[in-house]
């Protein structure tokens, strides 16, 4: 099971684009798949831009990637996943807490990670991503098993 | 019929709305969220020479994964009796050749259960953008048996005859028109009437069938909350192309004559709306007309009204 270290009560909310999205039936199924999820507390549905903030209980841990498998559970794609936090985060290495590995060449302040890779982004953006995707956490714990961001 | 294509065009672009797929008549490629069921309820009539025939529907569907949906129908109509009519043909006493006779239509008949259809579509691709998506799907149904003696060559696996089929489904929407090609092919079985003394043996055709649906949302232009009702306008045009039926009488063939039971090509055009409520209630009404041919499978025009709903569970 994967586990983000970093508290949820650090996080503010995750912004999720969704495509596949064109009917209010579409945006109340993808909000009825979130909801299942444990740790998640209020989703505020965007039906006109097409994306969900979704916000958590203070006192779990966030899964990532089960956000974005409920999101394509109820029949959609994943466009954008951005992990908005309460107040800027310092990150001055490329290492950020267990779980993430920034990939930006500058990091830090900012308050925004955009993760990267399939499931996280659409094919287009994937393929755009691929040099990013391509560099190696090298010097991080786990580099393997961290989702790779960019700071925005 | 060359004002067709026009009107299609000008249906699809000219008005330029929002479009969507949820189709009362044929199915999208989409699927029903993972784990979760989904209720429909579908009515069909039709005035058939003073009778009115009901077809009723319940529908229960469920999402096995993201990609596979499954659904189970029983239905219930008055379409035909449990034997085929003891009229049906006609035997030239001199030539010694046995013709179906014309269906004389407007019979009465009870309601009865009319068989059971189970349904399997795979979403097998999946383009999606921020404001468009192509889904390619395949289909499997089953009609383990029929319960009515359905006397016209042409199958209908949603309640007439027995039997199997598989297609592929298109749907293609940009921004908020949607458009959907099925194409399919049935394998019908054939009605044994063991219930009277004539012992008929009832073959229907193979069938082609083919469908265009295009859709798109009347209201609303924004969308503010849930609570909002959705209008959607349709237009399906459905149709079947098969062969003769062939018959059997105590195992000597019956020359097909009648034009119900003869091959056949026909479309038909379905204009339905839909109003979403809470954006989950699907309330729908279509009605459905001749395009190009004829279908003796039922009279014009068709009313199907319908209503479906996803249950999510307790969350």
């Amino acid at each position: 099971m994967y586990n983000s270290d970093i508290k949820a009560q650090e996080v503010h909310f995750v912004e999720i684009g969704i495509n596949g999205l064109h009917c209010s039936a579409c945006t109340f199924s993808v909000e009825r798949s979130l909801k299942k999820l444990d740790f998640v507390s209020v989703i505020q549905m965007d039906l006109n831009k097409r994306s969900g903030k979704v916000f958590f209980k203070s006192d779990g841990s966030i899964n990532y990637k089960l956000l974005s498998k409920a999101v394509i559970d109820a029949g959609f794609s994943v466009r954008s996943f951005d992990v908005v936090f309460r107040t800027p985060l310092i990150a001055d290495e490329h290492c950020f807490g267990k779980d993430f590995c920034i990939l930006n060449k500058e990091v830090g302040p900012g308050d925004r990670i955009r993760l990267l890779g399939k499931n996280f982004q659409e094919k287009k953006a994937v393929k755009e991503s691929e040099a990013l995707l391509n560099q190696d956490c090298k010097g991080c714990p786990d580099a393997s098993q961290r989702l790779k961001v960019v700071l925005i | 019929m060359k004002k067709w294509p026009i009107i299609i065009i000008c249906f699809a672009w000219g008005i330029g709305l929002n479009a969507q797929e949820l189709f009362p008549n044929t199915e999208p490629a989409s699927t029903v969220p993972k784990g979760v069921f989904g209720v429909r309820l579908l009515s069909e009539t039709y005035n058939e020479s003073g009778a009115v025939r009901n077809q009723f529907s319940a529908r229960l569907m469920y999402g096995l994964t993201k990609n596979l949906t499954l659904w189970a129908q029983p239905m219930l109509s008055n379409h035909h009796g449990e034997s085929f009519p003891a009229d049906l043909f006609n035997h030239g006493h001199s030539s010694g050749i046995s013709f179906t006779r014309p269906i004389q239509y407007g019979n009465k008949y009870k309601y009865s259960f009319a068989g059971i259809h189970l349904y399997a579509k795979y979403r097998l691709l999946n383009f999606d953008q921020d404001d468009q998506h192509l889904r390619i799907a395949f289909y499997g149904e089953y009609a383990p048996f029929s319960n009515q003696a359905h006397d016209e060559a042409e199958p209908h696996l949603q309640g007439d005859t027995g039997g199997i089929g598989a297609g592929t489904i298109i749907t293609y929407l940009k921004s908020r028109l949607a458009l959907s090609f099925t194409g399919g092919y049935i394998l019908p079985q054939k009605f044994t009437d063991l219930k009277s003394n004539n012992r008929y043996e009832f073959s229907y055709s193979n069938a082609f069938n083919y469908s265009l649906s295009i859709g798109y949302l009347l209201y609303p232009k924004t969308y503010k909350s849930y609570h909002q009702p959705n209008y959607n306008l349709y237009l399906e045009f459905i149709g079947k192309a098969f062969d003769d039926a062939e018959i059997m009488w105590f195992d000597i063939p019956v020359e097909v004559r009648s034009p119900a039971q003869m091959a056949n090509r026909y479309l038909d055009v379905y204009i339905g709306i839909q109003r979403i409520v809470n954006s989950n209630n699907r309330l729908e009404l279509s009605i459905g007309v001749p395009v190009v041919g004829k279908s003796y499978r039922h009279f014009y025009p068709l009313l199907n009204i319908g209503w479906q709903r996803y249950l999510y569970g307790k969350n």
